[in-house]
Parts: C-alpha cells; structure tokens; sequence
C-alpha cells in the first residue's frame, strides 16, 4: 500500500494537452481542465459494485440495529444491576433481552442469577430447566449459576417422602410438630426441614425456640434470606427491634432490592410507632413489586396506622385477591383481626 | 507459527482497496492529479496511488494520512450491527460474521505505509514551501507513521483493526448502559 508523488516534468504548456495556460503552483505542468480530469481518476467498477454490495450487507444488518443496539444496553445494564445487587431491575432487564434472544446462554444464565437472588426460586427452576442441554465455554459463569443454584437446598427437604407426608398432614395436628422434630433430630443437616421447624416455632408463638432454631441456620447459611426474614421476624416480635433492624439490612446487602425486607423494616417502624416514616417504607417496597403479598400487606397495614383508610381498603382488597389467587388467606385474615381490633399490631 | 504478511494482505485486501481508495479520495478533494491506481495487487506493495506533488504541503499531510481516517470510521460504521448480534447474543448471521470481517480488514488497513511516511516526509521535511508549525507536525506524525509499520510485526495493525470493529461499539455500548 503506497502512495508515490510523480516528479515534475519539464515541458512547455500542459503536459497532457500542450494548452500553454498551465494552472500556477504546481510543480507538474498541467492546464486546470487537465488536472481537474486528472484528479478524478475513475473508481473501477469492480470497487464500485463491492461498495454496492458491502452496502447492502450493510443496510440488512443495519436494519436489526436499533433493536440489537436497545438489547445490547439493557443486557449491559442488567450485568450492571448484578454488580450492585440490585437484582430485581436485573431480572426486569434480562426478561427483555430473552423475549428476544431466548436461546441465548448467557442471558439465561444471568437469569438464574438474579432469580434466585431475588428469591423467586420458580423462575430460576424453569430457566435452569430450559438450560440444562445448552452448553457454553464460559465456566466462570458456568461456576457462578451453580454456586446460586446449591441454595436451592434451602427450599427442598433431602428426603421428600419426608417432605410429601409432611405436606399432607394438619400444621394444627400434634403428629405434625412430633414428625417435623423426630426428623430433625435425625437430620440435623437437612437445612430446610430446621428452616420448616424455626417457622413452625414462630407461627406457634414459640418466639424463643423460633430465635434459637432460625439464629443458628442464619449463623450456617448466612445466605439463605428466607430463615433471616423469619429471624427478622422473630426479633421483631420479641421487641428486639435493632436485632431486626440489623437482619434486614443484612439481606438488603445481599439483595439491594429485596422488597420483603424493605416492607419487614416498615413493619419495625409501625411497631416503633413511626408510622409516616413507615407508609414511606411501606411505598417503596410497594414501588419495587406492586404484585408481592408482603409489599401489598405491608402498605395496608401502614395506611391504617396513618388513618387513610380509603387506601387501606383498596390495598386490604388487593391482599384479598391476592390470597384467593393462592389459596392462602392467612394473610388477610391477619389484616382483618388488626383492622377490627381483635387482635394488637403494637 | 509467522504468518506471511502477503498472506495476511491477502486475507484482508477489502481494507487494502479502502486505503487505496482513500488516498485517492484526498486526491480529488484537494484536486490533485492522479497518473495511476493500483487498488489492489499481489505483490509488494499491494496497492499504490501515483499522483503529482500537491500544491499545498498540507494537502499532501492529509493525502498520506487519510486512509487512516476513512478506513477507520468505515471499519467502525460496517462492523458496528454486527458486533452486537455476534459478540453479545452469539446469535450472528452469515451476513454479520461478513461484515465483522470486512469491518477488521477494513480498521486494520488504518496505518499508513512506510511508502506513504517517506512521501510525505519527502514533501513535508523537504519542501522549501512548507511552514515551520507543518515540518514540527510532520516529525510526530511520521514517527507515528513508523511505529505502525513496526507494530505491524507483532500484530499491531490486527489488534487495531480488532479494537476499533469490535472493542470500539463494544465500549460504547457499555458507556450507554
């Protein structure tokens, strides 16, 4: 590749045409007609349809731009949400970039990702599922989801006919407490049936055992939020309000955008009697998963601390709906009893 | 394994016709008589552009390096909606695995040549017409010019056409996220 600088010939007038009006300034004699021709030597061809053609490729390709451009940045600011735990926007974002590219592996695995950070274990089952014959050689990920994915631990008791003839029984029934123990007592790892007894503890009142048995898988897993938003919970009930306080936070590290635990701390502050800074909590929450029982649950009870009871109407019809959708309005009932004065909230 | 640079200039001569093509282009924007076009050859040099001494030292400053400018904004802008579907989503068609090729051939070929350095350096250095501020930009710019053409031994020109097709859109997706 080379650009040459021709010498200057010496001949009277132009060296193309003899026109003795040669255009000053220039070492090589030519008139301006000449080199104006001179200087628009023809483009071959050949190069002319190869521009044509790389145009047109480029026009295809360009024509996907602004889609894969917009899916580019939302795939690069959900790599960014996963940085900053702020899992819930990352799950947002990659839902989009997967309506569009569904097969692609990194995109599903990130998924997974923030799935299970953000506690919606469904969601990261069924991706994981649809994963499970794709392969790709990034193992630094590879290595990342299936680190997440051991929680899923968690949530399964090792022995499910365990876990099915528990499933069956009455939580009122005393066969229920005795079957939940004796296995305990013979599965001391078994991580979720102790998370099933700490609960148990709790929603009996046993608000001391619920300490002792959720403190210590907290202490073991100090990942598993679920056993941290009981033990948060637990303090909670105890009166031990900055115990709480400190649990909560310490999910929110996890998940900066967990909203059940952003609701948990609204719920502090209207034990605490601070019930504007906690309809303020209670929103924010609300904000980040309009859908979520407890953000729901949370602002209902936070408008009848601050007398908006048309608000807390609307919200307390929402947990309603929400709990006959599952099939499990505990809940609701809980709100009712509060809001009829049967039982005290603080 | 050395790979033979004719092989290499082979493999991406589209970025050889775009320099070529560029230098012509200066040529006429500055109107600059052109004797001979040679876009693409397989020989040493690979491609050529003869023309006559500019009337302006500057203009011959542009004419050299002017390939530098064109292939790597058309290497950018050809490369750029295929890096996304390709690099990013794995998910790339034919037709954008030939632009990624067309987009690195086309950046790597950005660097002036030696012959282009010692043309403009004949022009610029010697030349009684040019001012002293051009004969200072000129020593940078022909030094550069040089560290290109060495680079080009250790895969500089490569890295640079990878950088600007790939790394380059790949950076400003990031900025805008």
């Amino acid at each position: 590749m080379n650009e040459e600088v021709q010498p200057p010939v010496q001949r009277n007038g132009c060296h193309n045409c003899s026109n003795p009006e040669i255009e000053p300034g220039y070492l090589t004699p030519l008139c301006r007609e000449c080199r104006k021709k001179f200087s628009r030597y023809p483009v071959l061809n050949s190069v002319k349809w190869a521009a044509a053609g790389v145009a047109l490729l480029f026009l295809i390709s360009g024509y996907n731009l602004p889609r894969y451009f917009k899916a580019g940045v939302t795939y690069e600011k959900a790599l960014k949400a996963e940085k900053t735990h702020h899992y819930l926007s990352e799950k947002k974002l990659l839902k989009t970039v997967l309506q569009q590219f569904p097969d692609n592996f990194d995109a599903g695995a990130h998924y997974i990702i923030a799935s299970f950070n953000n506690d919606d274990l469904a969601d990261a089952d069924s991706m994981l599922a649809l994963m499970s014959n794709r392969k790709d050689d990034d193992n630094e990920l590879i290595d990342k989801v299936n680190k997440v994915t051991e929680g899923f631990r968690y949530f399964n008791p090792t022995d499910t006919a365990f876990a099915s003839s528990l499933r069956r029984m009455d939580k009122q029934s005393p066969a229920y407490e005795k079957t939940l123990e004796q296995y305990c007592s013979n599965h001391s790892e078994d991580v979720c049936a102790s998370f099933m007894r700490g609960a148990y503890a709790f929603d009996q009142g046993n608000y001391a055992k619920a300490d002792s048995v959720l403190s210590k898988i907290v202490q073991d897993h100090p990942d598993f939020r679920y056993a941290m938003l009981w033990l948060s919970n637990t303090y909670r009930e105890e009166k031990q309000y900055d115990k709480a306080i400190v649990v909560l936070n310490n999910i929110l590290q996890q998940n900066a955008e967990a909203s059940y635990a952003i609701a948990g701390l609204a719920k502090i502050m209207l034990k605490q009697k601070q019930d504007k800074a906690a309809l303020k909590k209670a929103m924010q929450a609300y904000e980040l998963e309009p859908g979520a029982r407890s953000t729901v649950y949370t602002l209902a009870l936070a408008n009848h601390f601050n007398n908006n009871i048309k608000e807390r109407d609307r919200f307390y019809q929402q947990v309603k709906a929400i709990g006959e959708a599952d099939g499990d309005l505990a809940p609701y009932n809980e709100l009712s009893d509060i809001f009829n004065g049967k039982t005290s909230y603080r | 394994m050395l790979v033979p640079g004719i092989l290499i200039t082979m493999i991406t001569f589209p970025g050889v016709i775009v320099h070529e093509f560029a230098h012509q282009l200066f040529c006429r924007l500055f109107g600059v008589a052109i004797f001979e076009v040679k876009y693409f050859q397989v020989a040493n040099p690979a491609g050529y552009v003869i023309h006559e001494i500019p009337r302006k030292p500057l203009h011959q400053l542009m004419i050299s390096i002017g390939p530098f400018f064109v292939n790597t904004i058309l290497g950018f802008i050809i490369a750029f909606p295929a890096v996304i579907p390709v690099m990013q989503f794995k998910s790339g068609t034919f037709f954008d695995y030939i632009l990624l090729y067309l987009g690195v051939s086309i950046a790597m070929h950005a660097f002036p040549s030696l012959g282009d350095a010692q043309s403009m350096w004949q022009t610029l250095w010697h030349g009684k017409d040019t001012p002293v501020w051009l004969k200072i930009l000129a020593i940078p710019v022909a030094g550069l010019i040089m560290l290109g053409a060495l680079g080009s031994f250790f895969w500089l020109d490569l890295a640079y056409g990878v950088f600007i097709a790939i790394g380059v859109p790949k950076i400003i997706i990031a900025l805008c996220a």
